[in-house]
C-alpha cells in the first residue's frame, strides 16, 4: 500500500512539523506552499492523501479542494482539511468544498498519524 | 296628533345634514384625540392657590381646598392631569403667573388691564362683588361716609386696584381717605379688629362667611361685580390647551344642575349666604291651583305628544354640541393639523395648526387642494398623488402616507397624513376627504439616528467577531508548531531526552495547552455573544456520551489521585440535543471538579427526571462560598477572584457552560459548601425543539 501524502501548507514551521511526523512514520511526503502549487503537485505526484491547510494565500484551501474534486484524474484522492476551528462554519465549509474530513489545529502529535491512517483505509 | 308640516321636514333635513356634518367632524376629532393622546395625557399642571376662603385656601394639613381647588381636582381627574398646588400670597401668585412659574391660577377676577397681562378662561366660575365692612358701631351707609377714614384693602385685589375698585371709586367721588394694605382678606378683617383701619374691603363671599368672627358690620356699599375665572400665563406652553379644556368642562358642569360644580358651590359658597327662607302660601293660591289643575291636565296630554319630538331633538342637539366641542378641541388644542377637502368644489379647509406646522398663517395660502399638493416634496408627489387617486377610486381602502412637505422657511418636514372619505348617498360618490397631519420630523430624525447607530454597532460587532476569529487563527498557527514540536520531542521522535529536558518540555506543553484552552474559550464566548454559535438538534445516546466523556477524564483524575465514579440511571437513553456541546459542558464540569479537588472523589450521576435528563458532577473539593455562588457563572470570575495562581483555568468554563445549557433549552445550578465540595447539575430537555 502506497503512502504518499501531499502537504499543502504556507507556514514554514507547521509544514516542517507535519513533514517530520509523516516522514518519521514512513510516509512519502510532497510539499506545496500555495494553493496553485498544491494543485500542480497533485497532478504530478498523484498522492494517496492530501493534507490541506485551509487558510492559504492567493487560492485558499476551499478553492484547492474544489479544483481537485473537479479534476478527472484527481477527484478520488481523499483530502483532509487542517482547520483551526476558528471561523464559524469553516469545517462545514471544508466538507462542502469537497474535503473528505478534517483535523483540528493544533494537531496532536500523539494521535496525528492515527487520524491520517483513517483516511487511507 | 301633531302634524309635521313641510317646514318641519325641511328643518329636519337640515338638521340631519348638520348631524352628518358634525358626525364627520366628531370622527375626525376622535381620530385626532387618539393620535395625540400620548401628547396630552400625563400632563403636570402647577396651580397657584392663595388664601381666599371659601373659594380657595390651604388647610392645616397643607391640602388645597375650597370651590376652585375642588373644580380643578375634578377637571384634572377627568383629563388625567397631575396637579401640583403652589401656595402663596395673592401677590406672589400673580408674580408666579406672570413669570410662567405656575400654569394656572385659581380665582382671578377678569378685567381689561389684567387680560393684557394674563390669559383668562372664557368661562366665569362665579360673579363676586366687593363689599365694605366697618368697625362695629361706625355707621357707614354710603360711599361718602368713607371720607377721612382709613380703609383696609387687600394688596393687588381687583376690588382695590382695578377700574371700579375702591381706589377708583373714592377718587371718582373725590373722597379723601387713606389705605392700609393687607396680604389677604383675613388680614383686612384683622386690621379692623386691631383698630388699624376704620373700614375694610373684602369680597362678598368671604365677608358673608367670616363676618361673624370679627367685630365688624356689613355696610350697604356693594360695588365692582367681578367675573371670577382661571388665569393662565400668557404664552405658556400649556395655556391654550388648559384654557380650552377648562372652558369645555365648565360649560358641561354648569349645564348640569347635579354636577360637581353646583355641589361645590353649595358646599363652599352658599352655605352661610342666605338665611333660611320660610315660604308661606298665600290663601288665594289654593283655589287658583285647583282650577289651574284642570287646565294643566289638558296641557299634559299635548305635552306628551310634543315631548317625544322635543326629546329627540334635544338628544340630537346635545350630540351635536358634543361633537362641536370635540372638534373645536381638536382644531385648537391638538398638535395635529387638520384638512377637509370638499372634492366637489375643490375647496380645502386647513386648520390653523395645519398651516402653522408649515410656518404659515391661515390666510397665507389659498384654501385649495393645489396648496396641499404644491407643498409636497417633488420626489414624494407622484407617490402621494397615486395613493390619493387609488383611494378616491376605491382601489385601496386606507389613506395613510408619510411624505415631506416644504416649510415656509424652505426646509422639509416629515408629515404623517391620514384621512378618510365621506361618500354621498345613495351613489357613493366621494364628497369630502378629511384628514390629519402629524409632524413626525423629529421621530424620523431619531429613527434615522438610531438606524445609523445600529448599523455602526453592527459593523463594530462584525469587526470584533472577525478580529477575534482572525486572532484566534493567527494564535493557533504558532501554537500548532509549539505543541506539535513539543510532542515530537517528548515522544523522542527526534532523539532521546534526559529527565530535566523531559520535565521542562512537559511544562512547555502544559502552558501551550492552557493557552490553547484560553483561545478556544474566548472564541466560544465571543461566538455565543455574537449569536454565531449554532447548536444542533440530533438524536444522541446520552448514556454512551456520558460514559465516554467520564472515561476520558479518568486519566486526569487519576493523575491527582482522585477516584472518578460514574452512575448512569437505567432509564437514560437517547435525547435530542447537540452531542458536541453536551460533551463540552460535561467535560468542563469534570475538569473543574478535578482541578479544584485535592483528595477524595469526583462523581458523575446521570438520571431522568420527568421530561428532563439531569447530569450532576459532585466533587469533594474546596467548595464555593455562598456569596461567590451568584458570580460563578459570569465570565472571568476565577481570574478576578485571583485563584488562577493555584488553579489553572480560564475562568470562562462555567460561563460557557451556562450559555450552552441555555441554548440547549436547559438549566444549570450549583450547590456547594466550602471545604466539603460542590455539586453542579445541568438539566436538558429530553426533546429539544429547534430554536428553544
Amino acid at each position: 500500500m502506497s503512502r504518499r501524502v501531499l502537504v499543502i501548507e504556507d507556514n514554514e514551521q507547521n509544514l516542517y512539523l507535519t513533514e517530520f511526523l509523516l516522514t518519521r512514520h514512513g510516509f512519502d511526503v510532497d510539499i506545496a506552499r500555495t494553493g496553485g502549487e498544491g494543485v500542480a503537485k497533485a497532478q504530478t505526484a498523484k498522492p494517496d492523501l492530501i493534507l490541506l491547510d485551509v487558510q492559504l494565500p492567493e487560492m485558499d484551501g476551499y478553492e484547492v479542494a474544489q479544483t481537485i474534486r473537479r479534476h478527472p484524474e484527481l477527484f478520488s484522492i481523499p483530502i483532509v482539511a487542517v482547520t483551526s476551528y476558528a471561523m464559524p462554519g469553516d469545517q462545514e465549509q471544508a466538507l462542502a468544498a469537497g474535503c473528505t474530513g478534517y483535523i483540528e489545529k493544533p494537531i496532536n502529535p500523539e494521535n496525528f498519524i492515527d487520524q491520517i491512517e483513517q483516511f487511507l483505509v | 296628533m301633531l302634524q309635521i308640516g313641510p317646514a318641519d321636514r325641511s328643518r329636519e333635513a337640515a338638521l340631519s345634514a348638520l348631524i352628518r356634518f358634525w358626525f364627520v367632524k366628531a370622527l375626525m376629532a376622535v381620530l385626532v384625540i387618539a393620535c395625540s393622546s400620548v401628547a396630552l395625557s400625563d400632563i403636570d399642571v402647577r396651580v397657584g392657590v392663595y388664601d381666599n376662603s371659601p373659594k380657595e385656601y390651604v388647610d392645616d394639613a397643607g391640602v388645597a381646598r375650597g370651590l376652585f381647588p375642588e373644580l380643578v381636582d375634578f377637571i384634572a381627574g377627568e383629563e388625567g392631569w397631575t396637579i401640583h398646588y403652589v401656595p402663596g400670597t395673592w401677590t406672589e401668585c400673580l408674580k408666579q403667573l406672570e413669570a410662567g412659574e405656575i400654569d394656572l391660577l385659581v380665582d382671578v377676577a377678569y378685567s381689561e388691564p389684567r387680560s393684557a397681562l394674563y390669559t383668562f378662561t372664557n368661562e366665569t366660575v362665579l360673579v363676586n362683588w366687593g363689599i365694605v365692612y366697618a368697625r362695629r358701631g361706625l355707621h357707614v351707609l354710603s360711599l361718602v361716609d368713607l371720607e377721612g377714614l382709613r380703609i383696609a384693602v387687600m394688596r393687588d385685589s381687583t376690588h382695590t386696584v382695578d377700574p371700579g375698585g375702591i381706589v377708583d371709586l373714592t377718587e371718582r367721588f373725590a373722597i379723601t381717605c387713606s389705605f392700609v394694605e393687607a396680604d389677604d382678606y383675613t388680614g383686612v378683617f384683622q386690621l379692623l379688629a386691631d383698630g388699624e383701619a376704620d373700614v375694610g374691603v373684602v369680597n362678598r363671599i368671604f365677608g358673608l362667611q367670616f363676618e361673624s368672627n370679627y367685630p365688624v358690620e356689613r355696610t350697604p356699599i356693594l360695588f365692582n361685580p367681578s367675573e371670577l375665572r382661571f388665569a393662565l400665563p400668557k404664552g405658556g406652553p400649556l395655556t391654550p390647551y388648559l384654557a380650552d379644556r377648562i372652558d369645555s368642562r365648565l360649560i358641561q358642569l354648569k349645564a348640569n344642575p347635579q354636577s360637581v360644580y353646583y355641589q361645590a358651590l353649595e358646599r363652599n359658597v352658599f352655605v352661610s349666604e342666605q338665611p333660611a327662607v320660610v315660604v308661606r302660601w298665600p290663601p288665594w293660591l289654593v283655589p287658583t291651583l285647583v282650577s289651574a289643575g284642570a287646565v294643566i291636565a289638558a296641557l299634559i296630554g299635548a305635552f306628551m305628544v310634543v315631548r317625544h319630538e322635543v326629546r329627540q331633538r334635544a338628544t340630537a342637539e346635545a350630540a351635536l354640541r358634543r361633537s362641536e366641542e370635540r372638534f373645536s378641541l381638536a382644531m385648537q388644542g391638538a398638535s395635529d393639523g387638520l384638512w377637509d377637502w370638499d372634492i366637489v368644489s375643490g375647496r380645502v379647509d386647513f386648520s390653523p395648526r395645519w398651516m402653522g406646522m408649515l410656518g404659515y398663517a391661515q390666510t397665507d395660502l389659498p384654501p385649495a387642494i393645489e396648496t396641499f399638493h404644491s407643498l409636497i416634496h417633488p420626489d414624494d408627489r407622484p407617490r402621494v398623488s397615486a395613493l390619493e387617486g387609488d383611494y378616491l377610486a376605491g382601489r385601496v381602502d386606507r389613506y395613510e402616507a408619510q411624505f415631506r412637505m416644504r416649510h415656509k422657511e424652505g426646509h422639509y418636514l416629515h408629515i404623517l397624513s391620514r384621512a378618510f372619505l365621506v361618500r354621498g348617498e345613495p351613489d357613493g360618490k366621494p364628497l369630502r376627504m378629511v384628514g390629519t397631519h402629524v409632524d413626525v420630523t423629529e421621530r424620523e430624525r431619531v429613527a434615522s439616528e438610531l438606524e445609523t447607530a445600529k448599523e455602526r454597532a453592527e459593523a463594530a460587532d462584525h469587526v470584533k467577531s472577525a478580529f477575534l476569529a482572525t486572532m484566534s487563527h493567527e494564535l493557533r498557527t504558532p501554537l500548532n508548531s509549539i505543541i506539535g514540536f513539543t510532542g515530537i520531542l517528548l515522544q523522542s521522535l527526534a532523539g532521546p531526552l534526559n529527565e530535566e529536558q523531559r520535565k521542562q518540555l512537559s511544562m512547555v506543553r502544559t502552558s501551550a495547552r492552557h493557552l490553547l484552552e484560553l483561545i478556544n474559550d474566548v472564541l466560544d464566548i465571543s461566538k455565543i455573544e455574537a449569536g454565531e454559535l449554532q447548536v444542533t438538534s440530533e438524536s444522541i445516546d446520552l448514556h454512551e456520551l456520558v460514559s465516554e466523556v467520564a472515561d476520558s477524564a479518568i486519566p486526569m483524575a487519576e493523575k491527582k489521585g482522585l477516584v472518578l465514579r460514574t452512575t448512569i440511571g437505567s432509564g437514560v437513553g437517547s435525547i435530542t440535543s447537540d452531542r458536541r456541546r453536551v460533551g463540552q459542558i460535561l467535560m468542563n464540569l469534570l475538569s473543574n471538579a478535578v482541578k479544584f479537588t485535592l483528595s477524595g472523589e469526583v462523581r458523575v450521576d446521570c438520571r431522568i427526571e420527568g421530561a428532563w435528563a439531569a447530569v450532576a458532577v459532585t466533587d469533594t473539593g474546596i467548595g464555593i462560598k455562598q456569596e461567590d455562588l451568584s458570580r460563578l457563572f459570569m465570565p472571568f470570575q476565577q481570574i478576578e477572584s485571583g485563584l488562577t495562581r493555584s488553579y489553572d483555568g480560564t475562568g470562562l468554563g462555567l460561563s460557557i457552560c451556562r450559555r450552552l445549557v441555555t441554548m440547549l433549552g436547559g438549566s444549570i445550578e450549583v450547590e456547594s459548601e466550602p471545604g466539603r465540595g460542590s455539586t453542579f447539575t445541568f438539566r436538558l430537555p429530553l426533546q429539544r425543539r429547534d430554536g428553544s
